[in-house]
């Protein structure tokens, strides 16, 4: 059910002034009738109880009976020379602040060469059309009519906003009366061919209201449509991919977050979590409860791309995973690509995670806050300028350091552990067809766990983008974006050994993206971009009087290129192909010193015949390859598609860790003379369905990856400061395959997700040497291989304040390397591994579950309040993180920990201005 | 110097924790249990433990097999040929001791310049052969000191070597054997002597013992990143000054290896393989290669790195009051109440081992002692033999 608030607005040219006393509303609208020429028709039971005080000088009636009633559960409409005022029902006086404002052609979007209304009865194309008039229906006339005119189609373009946040909003589906239909691109922005004279436009969304204009097309024109929110959906849908665009897109293997509805999942320690929920999803898991780092469909942690607007993010995540680094209210949208990733997009094999910040509100100052028991969150916005520009401003912080020192436990005195995050977004709207948004981000995680280690990280990300119409049919824009992550450990001891040791790494990226719409059947996306790397792969100084060295390993530095061309061919109605081709190419620069080993040896230091050096920005080696990304959808009948994708793409960075999940500490390493890029490739089927209008949507995707030079370690490789990780590297082989089914229903009472995925994920090392080889040079379960894999999110909204949540969760337990046996060495025990991850641990399963209630929706309250209480693991199962063994006292001894052993709850409270 | 990775990777649970402390102490219980071992069949792995040194002795061998995770008894390779070979054509031959213990016929002394290899052929004709290894040479001396060493938590006694950087060798391996004098808190002239608790005269020292505990982790220390010719203090072992292997006389003897970087490794990783770790990043475990291979089935896992190393070894004694004052000793009284129990739980006491007679009570006996026939202690508070051996050892010196 959606509440479509339109009015039909005729021009008030004349104006006037008015001003109400103290005022009720009965009397206000008397005095209105007298100044003005029309007659308004209601019911006196209808009106506001409120009394009115206002003064307005020299504005339409328009203006006042839009101020008059923005806060009020009025609606009002304007025939010709009658106002009939209309009460809504009784779901309407819940609706916050701002709702019942129909749309009007004088909000301030109607700029730039938009053309002024004219009256109705000035157009007699209207009037013949007059059959179509319904109330419901605002007309919007767009362009001069010239004489002469002669051309078939006319463009409308602009933008779809949010009316109360003023953020755009993306992937609105905008389709006319004969079908036709477009859906606006990550900037909002829409731009349709339209016949001249009437055309009724209609936009489809779950997330805000529906609704439909008529356009009487003079000319070209722009038009910026203001929607409200869809309060029915508010609150309920945790997770949406927008209307049936699970059926209309080619792409497989899309998911999109709905960061604002993800707060009534129950999360540890109310945390709002952009990342753990996109977890939740099929496909998409994490090494273990808590844990930093994301498996996309059997791939390897490293193999995501974070973008933050438009930037690298290093490590996405604050003390080891337990939380993300990711502010969850001011993120604006998460599309999360794990099948088929757009050609404009490159670098790593599995996945891409576009994570966009919202734009600020540039019309009203906007505030949120939240108080959980570990962090508390702060975010502003600012206008700058009215309608133009505004400022977004984030901030979070943990005052877990406080609680660990005024803990009465003696061991924790010396541990601390801190972190904060900050972003700042600056949006800039010149004109409707060009913006400019410039983001800064910086995180800092600081921890010790033992007196003498201090360790901290830091992300760092700028990324400023300018976005323009370059021509009738296309759009452009450009990038720049810098990130930079470093980490350290500082060692402080009694002896004269303290030191600091670090890694750092800094990518500078260009990017020119353009978008055509050269015909109705032809969109095309194509690009170049280049990103020069400097990684400071590691160092080691020392701190104060301490007799350590100043050591660091060569830098690496290399610059990765890519050019791209995609093609979405609409083929007919039903079949859209979208074919796409990226080729990129990475040069490893000097200056460096290479090994060269012996052909057909091991590396290692005995068999080192020469050493290259090159000079710098010398060419060390290059790798270059096509990466083909294919998708189509064949729609079958309505609701009902099937998709096919095939893909292939190259990385040219790696991390380097002797972990089996994602450590802070874990390194990023370049591609070079003897690291090979990794490949991988992807074949992926789905089926998609959706049933009652949209409501419940149903698919199942299957997939088949092969990857190739996927990197591991020798056991106990040494990778800090090690300037020939050669000698420790093994590039093998992956597969991975699996079917993912996701039911969704997307609206009523009760609604929510089931997941179930099965898949598997392998990986093999093989080589003549056995120290190369892992597991005889066969296929292995690879850590993050958890066959069954089923999430139920389920919402359950008893009143309009009042719902409840649950989330289930069950997998697998993940694949360890168990000891087969053990033996005695220098008088203490220990136990022997050989086959790696033979073993799995107990299976993972929690229950969690949520209260939420939702402040009066109180249309004068200017706050708006957010309680979630809700308890995490009910069941209490200790559910093992992982199982190791330990020698102590010469006694081999098996250990499992767990993260949460033991019901959590947690309360936060959240609140908005 | 890369210890440090070992520092950062022993977390106590607690501390893992950190900012879920908030909760409950049950949530900090709860995070890291043990479990049974359960018993997994095991395949025969060969573990073959040497290290040639260039001390002038009989060269050690020991020749074991991995077991199941839950035996108790080390299973060993026994009857095997086990031989040295040296570059310059020499051959060590090996003879078992002891079962799996094989140690050289004749003594000999690893030579520099010259590169050895080992090979083993066990009684079933399979051959394993290792390496060929070069001693690796040091120059400076060990030094050993013990000081007095205070933090948050406790007081007590710092064994350090110092060891100068000097240009050359920068990997160490350290083992040690520690030895402390125990002295009983009573002196009795007469015990127990059976069940029936027949009074006999004491005629063995019980009053002084001696006892011994063997380093039981890998100690390792190298100079990596380390300027030249600076000193670098290591960390053998750490007692509080509550503790009893104190509160007399300790001594304690450590012996330094210097080893090849490969050896190091090898060192490394079965010592990281063993410790408790950061439990949101679990180290990647697997077979860890040494350098000693079979020669009919290359495949095969073997357990073990040849290496042949120099050695300096140096032993150091100090007394309580050494290094703390002598009022910072616990009360030796502690844990050695005297007691009288009635008869029956006497009897039961004494068979079990726990007690031993100490006197029969007077007339003005302290009545919180009971009213027993008897007054007994704990048997350690009386006879020292059962924490240590009343046989001195040749080294000692008072």
């Amino acid at each position: 059910m959606s509440f479509c608030v339109s009015t039909i607005c005729f021009s008030q040219t004349e104006n006037f002034s008015v001003s109400f006393e103290n005022d009720d509303y009965f009397q206000a609208i008397l005095k209105l009738e007298k100044l003005t020429d029309k007659h308004f028709y209601f019911a006196e039971d209808w009106l506001p109880e409120e009394k009115v005080t206002k003064n307005y000088i020299n504005v339409s009636l328009v203006e006042v009976l839009e101020d008059l009633f923005k806060s009020t559960t009025t609606n009002y409409y304007i025939l010709d020379k009658t106002i009939i005022l209309t009460r809504n029902t009784i779901i309407y006086d819940k609706l916050p602040e701002g709702f019942s404002r129909s749309l009007d052609s004088e909000e301030t979007h109607f700029t730039g060469n938009a053309v002024e209304k004219t009256e109705v009865n000035n157009s007699p194309i209207f009037l013949r059309n007059n059959d179509k008039l319904d109330q419901e229906i605002e007309t919007i006339f767009i362009g001069k009519e010239e004489i002469g005119q002669s051309k078939r189609n006319f463009r409308l373009s602009g933008y779809v906003y949010d009316k109360e946040t003023n953020q755009p909003i993306s992937d609105i589906a905008i389709v006319t009366e004969n079908g036709k239909g477009i859906s606006t691109d990550k900037e909002g922005f829409y731009n349709i061919n339209l016949s001249p004279g009437i055309n009724i436009l209609s936009i489809r969304s779950l997330t805000n209201e529906n609704i439909s204009k008529r356009f009487v097309m003079y000319n070209d024109g722009h038009y910026s449509f203001y929607l409200s929110e869809n309060l029915e959906q508010l609150d309920e849908v945790m997770l949406s991919s927008n209307m049936d665009s699970n059926i209309d897109d080619a792409n497989t293997g899309e998911e999109t977050i709905d960061v604002e509805n993800i707060k009534n999942i129950p999360l540890v320690l109310g945390e709002r979590d952009v990342l753990k929920v996109a977890t939740l999803l099929p496909g998409i898991s994490t090494p273990g409860e808590g844990s930093a780092g994301f498996n996309v469909r059997g791939g390897k942690a490293d193999q995501n791309l974070m973008l933050l607007d438009d930037a690298v993010m290093y490590n996405p995540a604050h003390f080891f995973g337990l939380f993300a680094a990711i502010n969850p209210f001011t993120t604006g949208n998460v599309t999360i690509f794990k099948g088929n990733i757009p050609a404009e997009y490159g670098g790593r094999l599995s996945s891409v995670f576009d994570i966009t910040t919202k734009d600020s509100d540039t019309s009203e100052f906007r505030g949120e806050a939240s108080f959980g028991l570990v962090t508390s969150n702060a975010t502003v916005e600012i206008p700058i300028e009215k309608g133009k520009s505004g400022l977004i401003l984030g901030g979070r912080a943990t005052y877990s350091n406080w609680i660990l020192r005024s803990l009465d436990e003696e061991s924790l005195s010396d541990s601390e552990a801190s972190f904060y995050d900050g972003i700042v977004k600056y949006n800039h709207q010149f004109n409707p067809d060009s913006k400019l948004s410039a983001t800064a981000y910086f995180s800092d995680d600081a921890f010790s766990i033992t007196s003498d280690s201090l360790y901290g990280f830091q992300n760092r990300l700028f990324s400023i983008k300018y976005n323009t119409a370059l021509s009738e049919k296309t759009r452009g824009e450009v990038i720049l974006a810098n990130s930079d992550y470093r980490f350290d450990i500082n060692y402080d001891s009694d002896l004269e050994d303290r030191f600091e040791l670090g890694y750092h790494i800094n990518e500078t990226e260009i990017k020119f993206n353009l978008n055509s719409n050269i015909s109705a059947k032809h969109k095309l996306n194509y690009g170049i971009s280049s990103k020069f790397y400097n990684v400071e792969p590691g160092y080691i100084k020392p701190i104060g009087d301490s007799n350590i060295i100043n050591f660091e390993v060569n830098r690496e530095r290399a610059l990765e290129s890519a050019i791209w061309l995609a093609d979405d061919f609409s083929v007919s109605e039903a079949f859209l192909l979208s074919a796409g081709i990226r080729y990129s190419f990475f040069n490893a620069l000097g200056d460096s010193e290479v090994r060269i080993y012996e052909d057909g040896m091991p590396k290692n230091d005995d068999t080192v015949i020469d050493t290259q050096v090159y000079d710098d920005l010398e060419s060390v080696a290059n790798y270059s390859g096509p990466e083909f990304r294919f998708s189509a959808r064949y729609i079958l009948t309505e609701g009902l598609s099937f998709k096919a994708s095939y893909n292939n793409t190259y990385q040219y960075i790696h991390t380097l860790s002797n972990n089996t999940t994602v450590s802070p500490t874990d390194t990023y390493r370049l591609s070079g003379y003897h690291l090979k890029p990794q490949q991988a490739q992807q074949y992926s089927f789905g089926i998609f369905k959706n049933f009652d209008a949209n409501s419940i949507e149903t698919s199942i995707e299957g997939y088949y990856k092969t990857s190739d030079n996927v990197l591991d370690f020798k056991t106990g490789a040494n990778l800090n400061l090690n300037e020939y990780i050669e000698t420790e590297t093994l590039q093998g082989e992956g597969k991975a395959y699996g079917v993912e089914f996701l039911l969704k229903k997307k609206s009523g009472k009760l609604n929510g997700f089931i997941g179930y995925t099965y898949s598997r994920s392998f990986l093999k090392f093989d080589s003549e040497f056995t120290d190369e080889q892992v597991n005889d040079g066969e296929f292995f379960p690879s850590n993050y291989d958890k066959p069954h894999d089923f999430s139920l999110v389920a919402n359950y909204k008893l009143t309009e304040r009042f719902s409840f949540s649950a989330n289930f969760i069950y997998q697998t337990g993940r694949p360890i390397t168990y000891p087969t046996g053990k033996f005695t060495y220098d008088d203490a025990d220990y136990v022997l591994y050989s086959d790696r991850n033979e073993f799995r641990i107990p299976d993972f399963y929690r229950l969690d579950l949520s209260f939420n209630m939702e402040g009066n929706h109180s249309l004068k309250k200017k706050a708006h309040y957010f309680w979630n209480f809700s308890v995490y693991n009910v069941l209490g199962r200790n559910n093992p993180y992982s199982v190791y063994f330990v020698t102590e006292d010469g006694q081999v001894e098996g250990r499992q920990s767990a993260i949460f052993g033991i019901p959590v709850p947690t309360i936060s409270y959240n609140v908005k201005f | 110097m890369l210890n440090y990775m070992l520092h950062i990777k022993t977390i106590n649970c607690f501390l893992r924790f950190g900012v879920l402390l908030i909760f409950s102490s049950a949530l900090l219980t709860s995070c890291v249990e043990s479990f049974e071992l359960s018993s997994e069949t095991s395949e025969a792995t060969m573990v073959i433990e040497s290290v040639i040194t260039d001390e002038l002795k009989h060269q050690q061998v020991k020749l074991s097999l991995a077991g199941p995770l839950n035996s108790e008894e080390p299973m060993f390779e026994t009857n095997a040929s086990v031989n040295v070979f040296s570059s310059t054509g020499e051959i060590y031959t090996f003879q078992e001791d002891s079962v799996g213990y094989y140690s050289s016929i004749d003594q000999f002394r690893a030579e520099a310049n010259q590169s050895y290899y080992l090979e083993v052929q066990t009684n079933d004709g399979r051959t394993y052969r290792s390496t060929d290894r070069q001693m690796v040479e040091t120059s400076a001396p060990i030094q050993i000191v013990a000081q007095r060493q205070e933090n948050e938590e406790q007081v007590g006694a710092a064994i350090y070597t110092i060891n100068n950087s000097g240009s050359e060798n920068r990997y160490y391996k350290y083992t040690f054997e520690e030895t402390y004098k125990i002295e009983a808190t009573y002196v009795a002239s007469l015990k127990f002597g059976n069940s029936l608790l027949d009074l006999v005269p004491v005629e063995e020292e019980q009053r002084i013992c001696y006892a011994s505990n063997r380093s039981q982790e890998i100690l390792l220390n190298n100079f990596e990143y380390l300027e030249n010719d600076s000193t670098n203090q290591f960390l053998i072992q750490f007692i509080p000054n509550n503790d009893r292997r104190l509160f007399e006389r300790y001594s304690i003897y450590v012996d330094r290896l210097s080893i090849s970087p490969d050896a190091y490794r090898f060192f490394r990783i079965l010592r990281e393989s063993s410790i408790a770790e950061n439990i949101f990043s679990q180290r990647q475990l697997g077979f860890i290669e040494g350098n000693i291979a079979s020669v009919n089935e290359p495949d095969e896992n073997v357990v073990g790195f040849f290496e042949v190393a120099s050695h300096s070894s140096q032993r150091i004694f100090f007394n309580y009051t050494d290094l703390f004052d002598a009022s910072e000793r616990p009360s030796v009284f502690e844990g050695c109440e005297v007691t009288r129990p009635p008869f029956t739980e006497v009897v039961s006491d004494y068979e079990n081992g726990q007690i031993q007679f100490l006197s029969t009570p007077t007339e003005d006996g302290n009545p919180d002692e009971g009213d027993g026939p008897y007054r007994v202690v704990p048997i350690e508070c009386v006879d020292c033999r059962e924490l240590g051996s009343n046989e001195q050892p040749d080294f000692w010196i008072e």
